[in-house]
């Protein structure tokens, strides 16, 4: 194993530091295991973490959510953007009132109790707060790569414009 | 030299500020002052019983996430205090575009203000 890795790493002009190496632990026992088998081992086991992160992150905007609507403050929008497997952004629009000014930093410590709590080595959500004004464009945050859209803040934007 | 450099940044947001048309500026000059005094106030750092000498030593060896992550989460163990102020300008600073980049008078003097509190907590934690 480590004559392959030495190899990889070592070829042509570009050696890797030790600290950024190319070849995971992972991708090393699959290549070990035979292809095959390893690869559809190895997709399951991503699909399988991605699966429970995917709904875990959900929940964890709903935790947030309570806490900023505790405090009547009006969610615009609320989208994740999926960075890796295990790495999860999301981006909550506010409408910028005194509220929000006056409660800000209760927000952000919610927010740090949260991401303290839940990350861990399979899992990490980074919250945003986006404090938006009339000339905001939650189609720009869509395309910063935010692309999910949660799905309380669909329903209330309908129950705003019937 | 990270402490110039921020007094150097901090200078300019009060210039901009004063200015009044430049308002999405004076956020992304305060926020990076801030960035510069929080790397002053907390490095070098010993964690674990292992000293790095910067922030970029420490990130290299230590952290899984972004370099903007992995500085807020350190504000957050070693400079509480200004824990939540730090990260509401390093969102005010990369979220004005979704503001298509108009930002108050208001949001840009608390932006000033609030990267006087985060030099002030800094220059206490390390002169």
């Amino acid at each position: 194993m480590a004559t392959i890795k030495k190899k990889i790493e070592h070829s042509g002009e570009w050696v890797t530091t030790p600290s950024h190496s190319l070849v995971t632990k992972r991708e090393m026992d699959m290549f070990l295991m035979g292809k095959e088998n390893g690869v559809e081992e190895y997709k399951k086991k991503r699909q399988d973490i991605f699966n429970f992160n995917f709904v875990k992150s959900y929940d964890d905007a709903n935790k947030i959510l309570d806490i900023i609507k505790a405090f009547n403050i009006q969610v615009i929008s609320a989208r994740l953007k999926i960075e890796a497997l295990n790495v999860f952004r999301i981006a909550i629009s506010l409408k910028q009132t005194e509220e929000l000014n006056s409660k800000i930093e209760d927000i952000y410590n919610s927010i740090y109790e949260l991401e303290e709590s839940e990350s861990n080595d399979s899992y990490s959500v980074d919250f945003s707060i986006i404090k938006a004004n009339e000339s905001f464009d939650d189609k720009c945050v869509e395309n910063d790569g935010y692309i999910y859209k949660h799905r309380l803040t669909i329903n209330e934007e309908s129950t705003r414009t019937a | 030299m990270r402490k110039a450099h921020g007094q150097h940044n901090l200078e300019l947001a009060k210039i901009l500020l004063d200015d009044g048309d430049y308002n999405d500026w004076v956020i992304t000059t305060a926020f990076y002052s801030s960035v510069h005094f929080v790397e002053h106030a907390l490095f070098p750092l010993i964690e674990n019983g292992i000293e790095y000498s910067d922030f970029n030593d420490y990130w290299q060896n230590t952290s899984k996430h972004s370099k903007h992550t992995c500085k807020k989460n350190l504000v957050r163990n070693h400079l509480r205090s200004v824990a939540a102020i730090y990260r509401e300008l390093l969102d005010d600073c990369h979220t004005s575009r979704y503001n298509n980049y108009v930002v108050s008078s208001y949001n840009a003097e608390q932006a000033k203000k609030k990267a006087d509190r985060i030099k002030s907590a800094c220059l206490t934690k390390k002169p």
